[in-house]
């Protein structure tokens, strides 16, 4: 199990490592200069230096990078230089976004469990009947609606048509803002995770110690719930802890939608101010937030079902 | 030939429309699609099938023009990606040892980036990115999802007897790569690769929407942008938009499945 561990942080710290260097060579791969981007050709060639000095491009690249880590390892992130008479740090602006995307991802995932593990459950067991074409009609309209359609649609149905929830800006409790956007950001892994369910489980139920525990006269419900469902779930639940991050990734559109101010707002704000700090601060957090979240449910995976500690080493 | 079950007929008849809108489309578009009129928002009509837009511009028309640009994004994206998926996974495989390591090892980093943000990031940070940019930032990881699968095959193929004949006889790596192990992993990368196309026309619209890599003011992702600004004055452009994008998607997921069935009749 240490040996697991020990290769298993490796390989996430050599992830730390290369989706650092990615995002710090995100400026440098775009076509154009970043500082043309960001003003336009025209700007006052003093408003350029003064910029290419707070971005560090007067510099050369490998100090360019020296910069970028020193910036990460006080944990400033560096600052803004959009606005270069209220620069704030990187990581204060982070630090007032992490939280509303962070709760916004789990009350999705919340959404996501309770549509999908029903509806896979109840098409696995009649398989081929009705109910499980339903399920499966529905799981794969789910998979296949645009999400930047389904959060707009939510607000016209339930905001303005049958106002039953809060819309974006409504001064309400927390909870109700956040049922639409979370069904909007969850329905796609819903979809996902519903489909996963009903094939995991159709699959158990064919294995041999099914058929004993039937076989013993158990009651189907226990068979079901005391046998199959706990192995079938555990591929399931880890995929479900995977897609976690690309939650916080999603968050972007519904963010957006929803005028929720997080990490997702702040980066497509950073995007229009051409802040590429506020860019690399958001991007890194984002997928250092996701490399974190898959090392820890592999961890847990391993130390669940030992095959997987095995499979690794071999 | 087995029978195609009813679901993937169904996506099958869904994806060769698509195909038709996108080769015909701009032939049979009744008005062009950036040709304003004075009549704005205007519900469908019997001289605008699907209406107007805020600009007065013929929905339908563009509804049509955007299935050309659709097709066109998704098949170079796809395309691309493939190429470099089947590469890099062929070679990997074959090789082993530490060129193995090594690519795999930049595949890990890649997925350890959600996709759609490094999408975003590389297309915002350019002022006008063209369509040749915005399939760019779709390829710089679509391929990774190609590679992981082209490379299990190739570590299975590596051992057939056919390939150590070839070996035996003396045939150069390059040459087995390409004549022996490429053709006898394209079954199961055609069929990520029709799933792709769903995603990449969903990565795409998502683009859009956020206002960033728009390709036109056409693509359905545009059009779906535009709808859901308008969508508290008038739906129709909102339905006509996202229907389409999900149609197609439903499309391609539904052919996916069932040539994934056909495949491994294990998974159905």
């Amino acid at each position: 199990m240490i040996g697991f561990m020990l290769r298993r942080l490796g390989s996430s710290l050599l992830a730390v490592g290369g989706v650092s260097v990615l995002v710090f060579l995100l400026v440098h791969v775009i076509p154009g200069d970043p500082v043309d981007n960001m003003l336009g050709e025209g700007a006052d060639p003093r408003d350029k230096v003064a910029l290419r000095a707070c971005l560090d491009l007067d510099r050369p690249l490998a100090a360019q990078f020296g910069r970028f880590l020193a910036h990460i390892a006080d944990g400033t992130l560096g600052q803004t230089c959009h606005d270069p008479l209220h620069p704030r740090t990187i990581v204060s602006l982070i630090g007032e976004a992490f939280p509303e995307t962070a709760t916004l991802a789990l009350a999705a995932m919340v959404v996501a469990l309770l549509f999908a593990l029903p509806l896979g459950i109840t098409a696995a067991l009649h398989p081929g009947t009705l109910v499980d074409g339903a399920a499966t009609a529905l799981s794969l309209a789910g998979l296949s609606l645009p999400t930047p359609w389904l959060g707009p649609l939510l607000l016209f149905a339930f905001y303005i048509k049958w106002p039953l929830f809060p819309g974006p800006g409504d001064d309400a409790p927390a909870l109700a803002r956040l049922v639409l956007p979370s069904i909007m950001l969850g329905t796609h892994l819903a979809a996902m995770l519903a489909r996963m369910t009903r094939s995991s489980l159709l699959e158990v139920v064919r294995e041999d110690y099914v058929r004993t525990a039937r076989a013993k006269g158990l009651q189907p419900l226990v068979v079901v719930t005391r046998h199959a469902l706990r192995n079938a779930l555990v591929p399931v639940i880890t995929v479900a802890g995977i897609q976690f991050g690309s939650l916080l990734a999603g968050a972007v559109v519904t963010e957006k939608v929803f005028a929720r101010p997080g990490l997702g707002l702040l980066l497509l704000d950073g995007i229009a101010q051409r802040d590429y700090r506020i860019v690399q601060g958001c991007t890194l957090v984002i997928a250092l937030s996701y490399v974190l979240v898959n090392l820890l449910v592999d961890l847990a995976y391993g130390a669940v079902d030992p095959r997987i500690r095995n499979r690794a080493s071999a | 030939m087995k029978r195609l079950g009813p679901g993937p007929t169904l996506g099958a008849v869904l994806v060769t429309l698509f195909l038709l809108a996108a080769l015909l489309g701009p032939a049979i578009a009744p008005y062009s699609p950036t040709a304003q009129r004075f009549r704005i928002l205007e519900h469908p009509s019997a001289a605008h099938w699907l209406g107007t837009d805020q600009n007065g511009c013929d929905l339908l028309s563009q509804v049509l023009h955007g299935a050309r640009l659709a097709a066109g994004i998704s098949l170079a994206v796809v395309a691309i990606s493939l190429a470099i998926g089947t590469t890099v996974g062929a070679v990997a495989g074959y090789s082993g040892g530490l060129v193995d390591d090594a690519l795999m090892r930049l595949c890990d980093i890649l997925l350890a980036f959600p996709g759609i943000l490094l999408n975003i990031a590389l297309v915002a940070l350019v002022r006008r990115p063209g369509i040749a940019h915005l399939i760019f930032a779709l390829a710089v990881n679509g391929w990774v999802g190609y590679a992981r699968v082209a490379r299990g095959q190739a570590l299975a193929l590596r051992e057939r007897e056919f390939v150590q004949a070839a070996r035996s006889l003396g045939a150069p790596a390059w040459r087995i790569v390409l004549r022996h192990i490429v053709p006898n992993l394209l079954g199961p990368l055609i069929v990520q690769a029709t799933a792709g196309f769903a995603g990449v026309i969903l990565t795409e619209a998502t683009l859009a929407f956020l206002g960033i890599g728009q390709a036109a003011p056409y693509s359905w992702g545009a059009l779906l942008d535009q709808g859901t600004t308008f969508l508290w004055l008038t739906q129709h452009i909102a339905i006509a938009a996202g229907l389409c994008i999900a149609i197609v998607v439903l499309g391609f997921n539904l052919l996916g499945d069932g040539l994934r069935d056909r495949l491994d009749p294990k998974s159905s």
